[in-house]
């Protein structure tokens, strides 16, 4: 973890931290047991547990260690690097519920370094069960999906799992990674509704559903795409299958430029009145499209669009 | 849809120093950034931010800076 030559008080309790979870991403591969018995006894002889006042020691500095140290801040202290500039975007980062504290680590957090320490390990472990297991359950949607559907997955990124499980939605998951229904999803893209249809009811029929999230004939907002969650029936293991179109998945791809940081004045050019217009416009354009209607013309794709997000 | 993962990045810009955020596009919008980590420096964020590309599955990520203003 990058050490500035200020440091104040409060980030004693981020280094020891962080050292903790470093420890749990390092621990792959090594025998659990005598692995943290080894290190127990190296802590009590040399570090201090947050809020324990000792000598501080220089920890050396590398990028794992920021990668570390910047999961720590997603789950005590908040996306905000430790700053709620913004109190009406802490949820759902609630301070109470999450156990962030309003800027610091003086606060104890309620998630554990222990507990943090334990689902990095847990998640480490759950995740690959689910990357071994993929390219059968990718073999078998394929089969589901014929010729005419593509088929992408993934396994989840080990932040990301962590970050839903103990931070976004602790009380959906029980703030454990292994609660998790989609540690790993697959999407098949098909080239019409119908089509799209027609897989899910084979998936239906092949797999045991978990859940059912119809947002084709209920869309969230544009968002359109078909969710089921699904269970693995040889391990139990929970993924989700994701199924839309082309079109669709062309939308949503196109909607992620959101995500990709301009400059002020294109940042701005983002929350253009014409861009959710071409936004909606678009949507039902390719709706239309979708179900074999005819659309009517494309629609236009107004300067701010082209700028900040390129045309469909 | 775009007013939801606006609010999603919203809460993603650091009040100071640099977030490296990912971007986990099985979530439904509005909820598919995560961060990776937080850094003092834009040096150390782009340095963080290689790492994860070069270790990742496929997720896209992002600094986004204290300075990024969205409206």
């Amino acid at each position: 973890m990058s050490k500035g030559k200020n440091r104040k008080a409060p980030d004693e309790g981020t280094d020891e931290i962080a050292r903790l979870l470093k420890e749990g991403l390092d621990l792959a591969g090594k025998d659990p047991e005598k692995y943290w018995k080894a290190q127990q006894a190296q802590q009590a002889k040399t570090k201090p547990w947050p809020g324990i006042k000792r000598k501080k020691t220089k920890a050396k500095a590398s990028s794992e260690d920021n990668d570390d140290a910047g999961i720590e801040k997603a789950l005590f202290i908040g996306p905000r690097g430790g700053k709620w500039a913004d109190e009406k975007h802490t949820i759902p980062w609630d301070p109470e519920k999450h156990g962030a504290g309003k800027a610091t680590l003086k606060k104890k957090p309620k998630i554990s370094p222990e507990k943090l320490r334990e689902q990095i390990v847990a998640g480490r472990e759950f995740l690959a069960q689910h990357e071994a297991r993929l390219p059968a359950l990718v073999q078998a949607i394929q089969q589901m999906a014929g010729e005419s559907g593509e088929v992408v997955a993934r396994v989840k990124e080990l932040e990301s799992a962590i970050g839903k499980a103990l931070v976004r939605q602790p009380e959906k998951w029980g703030s454990d990674v292994r609660n998790l229904n989609d540690g790993s999803g697959a999407r098949i893209i098909h080239q019409s509704v119908d089509q799209v249809l027609a897989t899910v009811e084979q998936l239906k029929m092949r797999f045991k559903v978990t859940y059912d999230d119809d947002r084709i004939s209920k869309p969230m907002g544009t968002y359109r795409s078909y969710h089921l969650g699904l269970e693995d029936p040889e391990t139990g293991l929970q993924f989700e299958v994701q199924v839309r179109t082309a079109n669709q998945n062309v939308f949503a791809d196109w909607a992620h430029n959101i995500y990709k940081p301009l400059t002020p004045e294109q940042e701005a050019l983002k929350t253009d009145p014409s861009v959710f217009g071409y936004e909606q416009a678009m949507a039902d354009y390719f709706w239309n499209l979708d179900n074999g209607r005819v659309p009517g013309p494309k629609p236009n794709c107004p300067p701010p669009v082209a700028q900040a997000f390129g045309c469909l | 849809m775009l007013r939801a993962m606006q609010k999603d990045m919203q809460r993603f810009i650091p009040a100071t120093g640099f977030n490296v955020v990912g971007v986990d596009d099985f979530e439904p919008p509005g909820e598919q950034l995560y961060l990776i980590s937080h850094h003092d420096d834009q040096a150390g964020a782009e340095a963080a931010l290689e790492a994860f590309q070069a270790r990742s599955k496929g997720d896209k990520a992002y600094i986004y800076p204290s300075t990024m203003k969205l409206r």
